[in-house]
């Protein structure tokens, strides 16, 4: 997993294979960004649930501090999100990955 | 929790199955627990008849659209466990009659087994489920594998053992013994060691070729990302078009041993197996998910809604 920061709107982009093992450190960086945190998984070729999980449970430590979350997924994975029933979670903003970022 | 009660409930004609539903749903609306009967469309016109004033007073669904596919349906029950409250002290009470008649000898092998995993999925919730089987649709075979699935049974109000009922695991290794048909020897096949990114192209290039839509193909990405979180990078995709389904097929050896019943329930946020509750979102991309390991490699089968399905034309 490779995470690129980017400034404008300030946020991550994420690439490569995201494993297990990753997952702490995804945390990690979401929460060290400042502000409302803009996640981008729109080139990572498989999310899988365990990895939206960790997102979306970020995003309630997000929201805890009057944060969110805006997460960017090509549109089968926000199925896959909204199918599950986390869509709405606390502090998770859908981006629908159509938006201009 | 763990007051999961799974009962059958065999019957022969309209008055048998009332003798046994209407003191069922009236007793549960009665006690203020929540009432789910899930049933054919004449069963619940008879039950509605003969409940009068409490009609209005239970949760109700033709039973041919509460879960098109067995994981579709312990979903349903597993989410109107949840949606119904979880106090103690009372019961969810279900009353679910799958659809039997007409279905493929494979279908109806996936229908019990879920029925079996039922006592597995729902074992630390507090509902009471009695699964009705009419004698007059369910043959003689249908019926002994009923009391095989369900630990007990029921005849009017009367609880009966089950004698010859079977763990359930035990009891999906049986179904999971039914022979497959081999991989075609001209199936598209690609090496799960090259880059995701690559394999991903593979999927989607191979699925539109055999006629999915970009949409379509997309989804089944989706479902085949969840197995490759248990797949080790020895083995191989391939695609290939049988029985009016789309077929992937995913091989090699698997980073942990799953249970028979892994992706039956959906992921919770804060519970649940972080491991193995993705192949949920496999179960319900795909018409049929089946598992097999021989020799330590485990084979992995995706059955996708094929490209001339037209199910899906009338809701549009």
């Amino acid at each position: 997993m490779v995470i690129t920061g980017q400034g404008d709107p300030p946020g991550l982009v994420l690439t490569g294979t995201i494993r297990e093992a990753d997952l702490d450190r995804l945390r990690a960086a979401v929460l060290a960004m400042c502000g409302d945190v803009r996640v981008d998984l729109r080139a990572v070729p498989f999310v899988q649930v365990v990895t939206l999980r960790t997102l979306v449970r970020t995003a309630a430590e997000l929201d805890r501090e009057g944060r969110c979350l805006v997460l960017d997924l090509a549109p089968h994975h926000e199925w896959a999100i909204d199918a599950i029933g986390w869509s709405t979670a606390p502090g998770l903003v859908m981006a629908n990955g159509e938006l201009p970022r | 929790m763990n007051d999961f009660r799974h009962d059958a409930a065999v019957y022969a004609d309209d008055a048998e199955f009332l003798a046994m539903a209407v003191p069922f749903v009236v007793d549960g609306v009665e006690r203020g627990e929540s009432v789910l009967v899930t049933t054919t469309p004449a069963n619940l016109e008879l039950l509605r008849d003969a409940v009068g004033g409490r009609a209005e007073q239970f949760d109700h669904a033709e039973t041919a659209f509460f879960g098109r596919r067995p994981a579709e349906r312990a979903t349903g029950f597993f989410r109107y466990w949840q949606r119904s409250g979880t106090s103690t002290g009372r019961h969810v009470r279900v009353l679910a009659e799958p659809l039997w008649a007409g279905r493929t000898a494979r279908d109806v092998r996936a229908w019990r087994r879920m029925e079996s995993g039922l006592n597995v999925l729902l074992a630390d919730t507090n509902v009471w489920m009695i699964c009705p089987y009419d004698a007059r649709v369910v043959g003689p075979d249908g019926l002994e594998h009923a009391l095989r699935t369900h630990p007990t049974h029921v005849r009017g109000v009367d609880l009966l053992t089950s004698p010859g009922y079977v763990d359930p695991r035990e009891y999906a290794r049986s179904c999971d013994a039914e022979p497959w048909s081999p991989r075609p020897t001209d199936a598209a096949v690609f090496p799960l060691h090259d880059d995701l990114a690559a394999l991903r192209r593979f999927l989607v290039r191979q699925a539109v070729a055999l006629g999915l839509t970009e949409e379509r193909a997309a989804l089944l990405t989706v479902a085949v990302g969840e197995v490759l979180a248990h797949l080790r990078d020895d083995g191989t995709a391939a695609l290939w078009l049988a029985g009016g389904a789309l077929v992937c097929e995913l091989t090699g050896g698997v980073t942990v041993e799953l249970d028979p019943f892994a992706g039956f329930r959906p992921p919770e946020l804060y519970a649940g197996d972080d491991r193995t509750d993705g192949l949920w979102i496999t179960r319900q991309v795909c018409e049929a998910l089946d598992v097999r390991t021989t020799d330590g490699v485990t084979t992995f089968r995706l059955q996708l809604t094929g490209p001339r399905s037209a199910e899906g034309l009338s809701r549009r």
